[in-house]
């Protein structure tokens, strides 16, 4: 009944902040409690990282937002503090007491975000909506689903950016293996269990140290939580062979490292020697939506051109494997339906 | 405090002098670190972290092409791997702010101006207290240690005669001002919703225009009352929290860096305030309209208009007063005028720390009557005293053309009248490239000797505390903000250099501008003299040795022209007569107020 729907982007200008506005729009007029945080910092003018424009996020009366009691607002009035603490202070839960406009500073970690998500829920949000961060995707692990904003300010070549999204979407169609979330790289096999001291793969000299462990237990299970780095995730795969299942924590720790092809193309090869792919948890990719539009720098000023939108639109569908929107041009209905679905089942 | 493990990562190829400067504080408190090489790959700075299961991870990196998303991934690969619900990630560097540390995932930035102690704080987590601005807060008493004594005897004796005289003559008259003041006292001490008949006698001291404020609503000069939105804002400005200044001292304590304001709106006011406690100042200055000084009596409420100055009410002085910073020293001026006493008054009511007067100044450079102002200006003195409110002197004379030996004389017989009715003054020379000193070429070769001269002089003199004014470097600066900048924070650096106790800075736009004042103006003098200090540190100027001769030479002038107002009879007469400023000098008696004095 009550969930959390991240937004996140594969770059800057990639629409985040217009798909945040419209979903906050629709929800308001379907009669949906809605709560709202970031695990970054939006809202601001100018953008932080660019200095380029950004849309502002409106807030509709009753709306509860989660954000550093310094990015608070007048028409926002603060129901409760938390610990959670962020770089510009701590976290307070506030209520829109008349229409109007959030700057959104919220938690950066996992575990900040799922506290910040439960609070909102328990102050009534049925749908609570996380605004992204510029590079950073891990702790929407606390989300239950992700639309993913991409389009030309990623990549302008329609082509290329539909590898792009089908690469990340193969990563959220893993299958889910519940395991116990143990923190350790880990084989199991005949020969019994053995643990590394590692919370992750990420040298190629704790991927020789694995390779030992698991040819020294017959390893048919190998746990590989947290993120992996290209290299020592081929390091790793150069020494074993199957049958043998690698079980991975979590989509987002795979796209951790930013390079979603080449991890696609490394669990490609892996999975074409006959190893079986799978991660302890997961969460629902919603949809990709599209923006057409990029800024460029032209006299000493961002300028903003757009792309060929139906082109990229047809290349990205037909790669992703989810449904795929630009929100401006086709209006909310794709990716509404999508929250709608999610809501439905939960 | 147990030891923290502290992993410092320079992800800048080049420049990791920031973190290597953290290293050493955080070593010194007793921490263990561990300096990584520069520009390693993010997946081996966590593997690295992992390694040496640190508690923090610390970060410097000029921002440039495609590093903030370096910096994000380090983060989302710290989240991943599971570390970050136990070590904390800081970033710093020369384009960090906090709300680009807040979008990147980090707990915290460290941008430009960050000293190591902050990252020892962050590390150790706790709340960093910079150091208070004043004395560990509080505010600094200006006047402290000085004992006023008069060195040359002949001196003193000659001050001590005059000032006595001159308090006694006083005492013997009155003017509207005085009764205005004495009213006004008894109208802040009465029950709200009496004073009906204070009120009218009140009335009977004051102008029509005033009167017709009291009696009709009519505002004067063009001013209008707040509406009550704006009086609300007012109030919530004054609950609006504490800033953390910038520093403007390097090593000294000294000087206290006083701004002036007086926007004409008591809002506009605080906002120009905060700017300049925002930026190190330690003291702000309430400038009131020229109009009013020449209009007999108060009004009461908030007002605003846009001319210059901002009204004297109780109410205006209340809310400025109240936004300020709690380590903020502030002065109200009752310098010249009709109003002086009654300013005094109602400056102590609304909580001013300093106030100031000269009756010389007032009736020779800004149109005062002097039997008129000498009266009030006594009345100012005595009721600073018993107020406990501190008060400079200033000898803005001379931007007349009156030579800096009679600006002095008077500036000294009115500190021995302080001194006589038990306030605390503080004398104010100007640093300024004066008409007297245009003509006489003081300056000709440097702007330090002759305004050392100044400060040396008046220490052979009196062991009073010495606040050059207002504001330093008076007509060295043009329309050009660079060059106003940079002849204000010279004039600056000279003052700590003389170790004087404090100094009233101009903004850029000040001498020029004409209207109004442009908050960045502000920035550009307190940022300039900042960096002035900065330079010199507690290392000093060193004037020529035209700097003592000429202090000699001024100490006898002054002697000379003291002794001349002594056989003059009375200060009064020796006002009109021109001996501390005539017609020759650019000073001529002024009229307000003329004819308004009676015997008691």
């Amino acid at each position: 009944m009550k969930l959390a729907v991240g937004v996140a982007g594969t770059a800057k200008n990639t629409g985040k902040t217009t798909v945040l506005r419209v979903l906050l729009a629709e929800a308001a007029a379907a009669g949906i409690p809605v709560g709202l945080t970031s695990i970054g910092y939006d809202g601001e003018d100018l953008d932080h990282v660019t200095g380029l424009p950004k849309p502002r996020i409106a807030v509709p009366r009753g709306t509860w937002v989660a954000t550093a009691q310094t990015a608070l607002r007048p028409e926002l009035e603060v129901a409760e503090s938390t610990a959670v603490e962020t770089a510009v202070g701590r976290v307070a839960l506030a209520r829109a007491v008349r229409p109007g406009r959030a700057v959104l500073a919220g938690p950066a970690t996992a575990g900040g975000l799922t506290e910040v998500i439960a609070r909102l829920h328990r102050r009534g949000a049925r749908l609570v909506l996380v605004d992204g961060a510029f590079g950073r995707l891990a702790p929407m692990t606390a989300a239950d689903g992700l639309i993913i904003a991409t389009g030309a300010a990623r990549h302008r070549e329609p082509k290329l950016l539909a590898r792009e999204a089908g690469a990340i979407a193969t990563l959220f169609r893993l299958p889910r293996w519940p395991g116990d979330g143990h923190p350790r790289l880990r084989v199991s096999g005949p020969g019994g269990e053995r643990v590394l001291p590692y919370p992750a793969l990420l040298d190629p000299a704790w991927a020789d140290e694995l390779a030992a462990e698991a040819a020294a237990v017959g390893a048919r299970e190998i746990h590989l939580p947290g993120s992996v780095s290209r290299e020592a995730l081929g390091r790793l795969g150069s020494q074993l062979d199957g049958p043998l299942k690698l079980v991975f924590s979590h989509p987002l720790h795979l796209l951790a490292p930013g390079e979603p092809l080449a991890v696609a193309e490394a669990l490609a090869a892996l999975a074409g020697r006959g190893f079986e792919l799978g991660v302890e948890r997961g969460l629902s990719l919603l949809a990709f939506t599209i923006n057409p539009r990029y800024p460029v720098r032209a006299g000493g000023a961002y300028q903003w051109r757009a792309g060929d939108g139906g082109r990229l639109l047809a290349a990205v569908r037909q790669a992703a494997g989810v449904p795929v929107s630009d929100v401006v041009a086709e209006g909310p209905a794709v990716v509404w339906a999508e929250v709608q679905r999610l809501l439905g089942r939960q | 405090m147990g030891e923290r493990r502290v992993l410092l990562a320079p992800l800048d190829p080049v420049h990791d002098v920031g973190l290597k400067m953290v290293k050493r504080a955080l070593d010194e408190a007793g921490h263990a670190t561990i300096l990584l090489p520069p520009d390693l790959p993010v997946e081996e700075i966590v593997r690295r972290a992992v390694e040496h299961q640190v508690d923090t991870v610390l970060v410097g990196r000029t921002l440039g092409y495609n590093v903030p998303e370096e910096l994000a991934r380090l983060v989302d690969v710290m989240e991943a791997t599971g570390l970050r619900s136990r070590v904390r990630l800081g970033v710093g560097g020369m384009a960090v702010r906090p709300e680009l540390a807040a979008e990147l995932g980090f707990d915290r930035g460290f941008g430009p101006g960050t000293t190591p102690a902050e990252a020892v704080a962050f590390v150790e987590g706790r709340d960093y207290q910079p150091p208070a601005p004043g004395e560990g807060g509080r505010k600094p008493d200006l006047t402290a240690g000085y004992s006023y004594r008069v060195h040359d005897p002949g001196i003193a004796r000659t001050l001590e005669t005059i000032a006595a005289g001159t308090v006694a003559w006083a005492r013997e008259r009155t003017t509207p001002g005085v009764e205005r003041a004495r009213i006004r006292r008894q109208l802040l001490a009465a029950d709200p919703g009496s004073g009906a008949e204070l009120r009218q006698e009140y009335l009977t001291h004051c102008d029509p225009r005033i009167q017709a404020f009291y009696r009709e609503g009519v505002p004067a000069g063009r001013t209008r009352p707040l509406r009550r939105e704006e009086i609300l804002a007012l109030e919530s400005a004054a609950g609006a929290r504490r800033l953390e200044p910038l520093r403007l001292r390097h090593r000294r304590s000294r000087p206290a860096v006083f701004v002036q304001y007086g926007t004409g709106c008591p809002l506009m006011d605080i906002a120009h305030n905060r700017v300049g406690e925002g930026w190190g100042a330690d003291g702000l200055v309430h400038f009131d309209p020229s109009w009013s000084a020449r209009c007999e009596g108060l009004m009461e409420g908030y007002h605003t208009h846009e001319e210059d100055g901002s009204l004297l009410t109780l109410e205006n002085l209340s809310a400025v007063g109240a936004a300020r910073q709690p380590w903020t020293l502030w002065q109200v001026r009752a310098h010249r005028g009709l109003n002086t006493p009654e300013t005094v008054v109602l400056a102590a009511a609304a909580g001013a720390d300093l106030t100031k007067v000269n009756m010389v100044y007032g009736s020779l450079g800004a149109g005062t009557d002097p039997g008129r102002l000498l009266v009030d200006g006594v009345e100012c003195l005595a009721l600073a005293a018993e107020f406990g409110l501190p008060l400079d002197v200033v000898t803005n004379e001379e931007l007349c053309g009156v030579p800096a030996a009679k600006a002095f004389a008077g500036m000294l017989i009115v500190a021995a009248i302080a001194v006589h009715l038990g306030a605390r003054p503080l004398l104010q020379p100007l640093f300024c490239l004066s008409p007297d000193v245009m003509v006489n070429g003081q300056m000709d070769d440097n702007f330090l000797d002759y305004n050392a001269a100044k400060v040396h002089a008046l220490r052979a003199i009196m062991d009073a505390p010495i606040w050059p004014g207002a504001p330093i470097g008076f007509l060295t600066h043009t329309e050009d903000r660079v060059q106003s900048a940079v002849t204000t924070a010279l004039h600056a650096a000279l003052a700590s250099s003389l170790d004087v106790d404090a100094i009233t800075i101009a903004s850029t736009d000040e001498a020029y501008s004409g209207g109004a004042i442009a908050a960045a103006s502000r920035v550009d003098t307190l940022r300039a003299t900042a960096e002035a200090f900065r330079f010199f540190g507690s290392a000093g100027m060193a004037p020529t040795g035209r700097a003592r001769e000429w202090a000699g030479e001024l100490v006898e002038a002054i002697g000379r022209i003291l002794e001349a107002v002594l056989a003059r009879g009375t200060l009064e007469v020796a006002l009109y007569q021109g001996l501390l400023g005539g017609p020759g000098d650019g000073a001529y008696p002024g009229r307000a107020g003329r004819g308004t004095v009676s015997r008691r």
